[in-house]
């Protein structure tokens, strides 16, 4: 594999995950449980692949379990209208352990279950899942710029208010919003563990979700810039492993580990100069 | 009045009781029987006196570091970088408490290096925030993953012991320990600045301007901007206290409990911190009995571990004990709303 082939074959799950927070934002909902729902993505990915066979039903396993934990997250904030930080970091304690609990079960009645076969690569050693987050990149910021899809999301999280007097339904606008980013984050997940990896590992998103969040602030909400974003991040991460690798480091080496989120919060404090969130971000009172 | 609160009392236990059986349920999910676990986790956190001391020893950082949490969500900061703070807390008590200082002097030294240790490094997240407006919940999120190697380089660099055999550091002086209360037990006497620290934001945050201001600005930065407050230096403040705070819990636990630093060094105390806190209600005295709680499942859950219960069931059973505090407070809201509907009180 080259590097370039390395480096957004490691970006694809921050940046799916970035995808689906960038829509849930959007829209007003603060998603603080990429975290949590990649991880449960990435478990459902491996286990439905290891008992199918088939990657593609591993994937689609793993979309439907992270939208069920994004329909909780949707009960408690939307419904009861719970604050969005507490809500997420409950779903991630809960997926944590959720995920902690079901695969040690399950690997003891079935001592291979958690090895997957991984996705077939498809173009210059890309996989599927990997080629959909460069796809992405371009249909995204059309939905989102281009579209009447994209306009009712935008003034869901801007100005809830005209959205009701136009006739949508603001709740309607969230709910799905935050299902699909539910999907996003299981695919997320997904092109983790049977992506990069073949099997599941606990706690195996290793902070992805959070660095997706980061990333999102990073790149102001858009998608293009949250991609290069995301590309960047993950080009530091190819560059501190080969470092590693080749035991050539002028950095103790978990200085070079650390360097990834140094740049990041670095680049949140310089990104956010021109831009702001969804006004309406984290409001749990308009509906 | 009366049946108000039999009705709120009422909507507690009956989400107690869903809590409860969700976790019944997924212990069976776990392969186990949910009274045997229940047994075990009980004689885990209160069997035997060992297990007493334990469950208190576990109850210390908690409490400290849910103080943190309370005072920084009461001001709707999101500072879910406890834990981070916690971490440079005890690397700076672990220099500190190697230097050459006199008798009780030696504490105080200590612990207040731990406290500066944790300001520090919650005061990168309140400078952006306050010049670039970068959210709290963001950045010292990540200022936990910088810490967590900031430590791993420091027990493999600057504080590696002095034979440089394991990724840990020398042990402190004797002095700057924090004595033991029972001989033989691991319990401290952090126990008591845990405890006396809870009745002193119980009083700051109930009776004094801080704690009006702070109850302003919770409920509404605008509001209060517009009432006059000084609100970004009441956030900055806030922000560097509970860093100072989550850091002072590093600095107990290393005087109190390790003595020296390793790698990793938190059970994630930062983090289950948020739990008690929102169990307590985000009251410094009510986190005393949420940090108990807490500190019970994780010594019990030690116990548990041998009833054949994987640790992390204990993360279910704080995700199940969260979610339900949420529904039990939505319920209610609900029900004393409708009551009060239909006759004005």
């Amino acid at each position: 594999m080259s590097v370039i082939t390395d480096i957004i074959t490691y970006a694809a799950p921050v940046g799916l995950a970035c995808y689906g927070g960038l829509i849930s934002e959007k829209v007003g909902i603060v998603q603080i449980s990429l975290e949590g729902m990649m991880l449960i993505g990435a478990l459902a990915a491996v286990v439905a692949t290891s008992v199918t066979g088939s990657p593609f039903v591993g994937v689609i396993a793993a979309m439907v379990c992270a939208m069920l934990a994004a329909a909780l997250h949707n009960i408690f904030t939307l419904v009861m209208r719970s604050d969005h930080v507490i809500v997420g970091t409950a779903l991630n304690f809960l997926a944590i352990g959720i995920t902690g609990v079901l695969s040690r079960t399950l690997q003891k009645s079935h001592p291979t279950i958690l090895k997957a076969q991984s996705l077939p690569p498809l173009l210059a050693g890309m996989n599927a899942l990997t080629m959909l987050f460069i796809i992405l990149i371009p249909v995204l910021w059309w939905v989102l710029h281009r579209t009447r899809l994209g306009v009712g999301i935008a003034a869901t999280g801007e100005l809830p208010k005209a959205v009701t007097a136009a006739g949508y339904s603001v709740f309607a606008y969230r709910f799905f919003a935050s299902l699909a980013c539910g999907a996003f984050c299981g695919i997320a997940g997904a092109a983790l563990s049977i992506g990069i990896s073949n099997n599941f590992t606990d706690n195996m998103t290793a902070s992805r979700g959070f660095v997706a969040l980061a990333l999102i602030v990073v790149g102001r909400w858009s998608p293009i810039w949250t991609a290069i974003g995301t590309l960047g991040f993950a080009s530091l991460d190819v560059l501190q492993a080969s470092l590693q690798a080749a035991g050539k480091s002028w950095l103790p080496y978990p200085i070079l580990l650390a360097l990834p989120y140094i740049l990041t919060l670095v680049a949140l404090g310089t990104a956010r100069a021109s831009v702001r969130p969804p006004k309406y971000l984290g409001i749990t009172t308009e509906n | 009045m009366m049946q108000r609160a039999a009705l709120s009392a009422g909507i507690s236990i009956a989400w107690m009781f869903i809590a409860l059986a969700t976790c019944a349920i997924v212990v069976m999910i776990a392969g186990a029987a949910p009274l045997s676990v229940a047994q075990a986790l009980i004689h885990g956190a209160t069997g035997t006196q060992y297990n007493i001391s334990n469950t208190f020893v576990q109850t210390i950082p908690l409490l400290i570091t849910a103080l943190a949490v309370v005072i920084a969500f009461r001001a709707e900061m999101f500072n879910i970088g406890v834990e981070g703070q916690f971490l440079l807390g005890a690397v700076l008590a672990c220099w500190a408490g190697q230097l050459a200082v006199p008798g009780p002097l030696a504490i105080i030294v200590t612990l207040v290096a731990s406290m500066l240790g944790g300001a520090l490094w919650s005061l990168i997240p309140a400078l952006m925030l306050h010049f670039r407006g970068v959210q709290i919940v963001l950045s010292s999120l990540i200022m936990n993953f910088i810490a967590v190697q900031v430590v791993a380089w420091m027990v493999r660099g600057p504080l590696q012991e002095a034979i440089r055999e394991y990724p840990q550091s020398d042990p402190i002086r004797a002095g700057a320990e924090l004595p033991k209360i029972i001989q033989g037990l691991q319990l401290h006497t952090g126990i008591w600045i845990a405890v006396v620290l809870a009745i002193f934001f119980d009083v700051l945050l109930r009776r004094t301007t801080y704690g009006q201001y702070l109850k302003a600005v919770g409920s509404g930065i605008r509001a209060s901007k517009t009432m006059g407050l000084p609100v970004s230096r009441i956030l900055f403040t806030t922000v560097l206290l509970s860093g100072a705070l989550g850091g002072l819990a590093g600095g107990v636990q290393i005087a109190g409990v390790t003595h020296f630093l390793a790698d990793p060094y938190s059970k994630g105390y930062g983090y289950t911190a948020i739990a008690v806190a929102l169990l307590a209600r985000l009251s410094p005295l009510g986190a005393i009995p949420a940090a108990l709680l807490f500190g019970a499942l994780t010594s019990g859950s030690s116990a548990a571990q041998s009833a054949g219960i994987p640790v992390v069931v204990l993360q279910v059973i704080q995700a199940v004990i969260l979610f339900s505090i949420l529904g039990a407070r939505y319920t209610a809201q609900r029900i004393l709303r409708s009551d009060s509907a239909g006759a004005p009180a």
